[in-house]
């Protein structure tokens, strides 16, 4: 079952909770406390509202974060909700992979904290903005 | 000297370089005369595909900047080929063969790679943009990777060039993901820094204080396939893709505040 943090949830985190930094989860869930909801698999993100903004942690558990983002992409609930990748690494084939399933952008996590926390603030900005601004308010 | 003016002058030796104009063609007409005059000044043989009409254009300014064009001539490291009538002698059923483009393409470059210094070699080719505005979206991706099977195969540098309107909606990654990924570098329209100045200040007026916050976003937005993009053009982007609600208001306002910084002669930092 997914994680809500509040009872607006806008921003989805699509990670394993066990394998993803923790450092960036915590500085997401303070740029958005009340909007954030996680979860790992397809099957955790039916039944909720639709958010406006999903965050895909591709450093873990990124097959079943695959799978759920090409089930998303399918549905015509979320197949126009933005889809921010974040990762550690550099390397091509998992962010290419990310972008031909529609992500619409990537970001490479900072290592540092103060980077990541302002990083983590932009993703709140972003997700408010969303909020704020898009026919999906009504979802 | 910013980085892309620099880049223009010493392209790397397999660099694919993109450049977009709209209807004002004077920042294309800069950047590709100096791209050619530092060429011709190191010795390099260059290769123009373009209309008679840009041809023109650049042969002018070429001599107002104080190239010997005639002496280049004279030495046949200067040819032009009109783009219309070269594409013509490749093109079959709407699409680009890949022989008849390596035999008519190649002949031309190694016409003037034979007469350079050290064998350097410049190609400026406008048949991708035409078929691009022709609408033959497929046949440009094909021509542009035949382009890169010759970039792989010998070192020389290519610049494109494409009539596609960085503010209006055709600009944006679902229309032009395959162009991005075939070139190595997108050259900015202007150098000095416009059209961030324009674009943040749109974005400022639109999208109130958090805007702050989103440009660290756009900063740190990555794909590798992709050329290297100015910044300018890579926040358009991301808002198009990102932003899709507010990305016309925004552009609209940019190209205003655009306009106005070209005209007044504004520092980009203002």
């Amino acid at each position: 079952m997914a994680t809500n943090t509040g009872a607006d949830s806008t921003l989805l985190f699509l990670t394993d909770p066990q394998a993803s930094d923790t450092g960036f989860l915590a500085a997401l869930t303070k740029a958005a406390p009340h909007a954030l909801c996680i979860a790992q698999r397809r099957e955790e993100v039916v039944g909720y509202p639709a958010p406006h903004l999903v965050v895909f942690d591709l450093d873990a558990s990124p097959e079943s974060g695959f799978d759920t983002l090409r089930w998303m992409r399918r549905q015509p609930l979320y197949r126009q909700v933005p889809v921010v990748a974040v990762t550690s690494s550099r390397e091509s084939g998992r962010i290419d992979q990310a972008y031909a399933l529609g992500v619409n952008s990537c970001l490479i996590k900072p290592e540092d904290e103060i980077s990541r926390d302002a990083i983590a603030a932009g993703i709140g900005a972003y997700s408010a903005l969303l909020r704020s601004g898009s026919p999906l308010a009504e979802f | 000297m910013s980085p892309w003016q620099k880049l223009l002058e010493t392209p790397n030796p397999h660099g694919h370089l993109i450049q977009l104009y709209a209807a004002d063609e004077g920042g294309l007409i800069t950047n590709v005369t100096r791209y050619l005059a530092e060429g011709l000044k190191r010795g390099d043989g260059v290769l123009v595909i373009s209309s008679a009409e840009h041809c023109a254009l650049f042969r002018q300014k070429l001599r107002d900047s104080g190239v010997d064009l005639e002496a280049a001539e004279q030495q046949e490291r200067w040819a032009f080929c009109d783009a219309n009538v070269l594409l013509s002698q490749f093109m079959i059923g709407g699409q680009p063969d890949w022989h008849r483009f390596e035999a008519e393409v190649g002949a031309a470059m190694g016409r003037v790679r034979r007469v350079s210094d050290r064998g350097g070699l410049r190609a400026y080719g406008e048949m991708v943009g035409i078929l691009w505005n022709a609408r033959q979206f497929s046949a440009a991706i094909r021509l542009e990777q035949f382009w890169n099977k010759l970039l792989g195969r010998s070192s020389f540098s290519l610049y494109c060039a494409y009539g596609i309107d960085v503010f209006g909606k055709e600009f944006q990654i679902a229309a032009l993901d395959e162009l991005l990924c075939a070139h190595t570098h997108l050259v900015p329209a202007e150098t000095s820094g416009h059209l961030e100045s324009a674009i943040n200040q749109a974005m400022e007026e639109v999208l109130g204080p958090e805007v702050h916050s989103l440009k660290l976003l756009i900063k740190a937005n990555y794909r590798p396939a992709w050329a290297v993009l100015p910044s300018g053009e890579a926040i358009v982007l991301w808002l198009r893709n990102n932003l899709p609600d507010q990305a016309d208001k925004i552009l609209a306002l940019a190209r205003k505040h655009y306009v106005t910084r070209l005209q007044s002669g504004l520092g980009a930092t203002q």
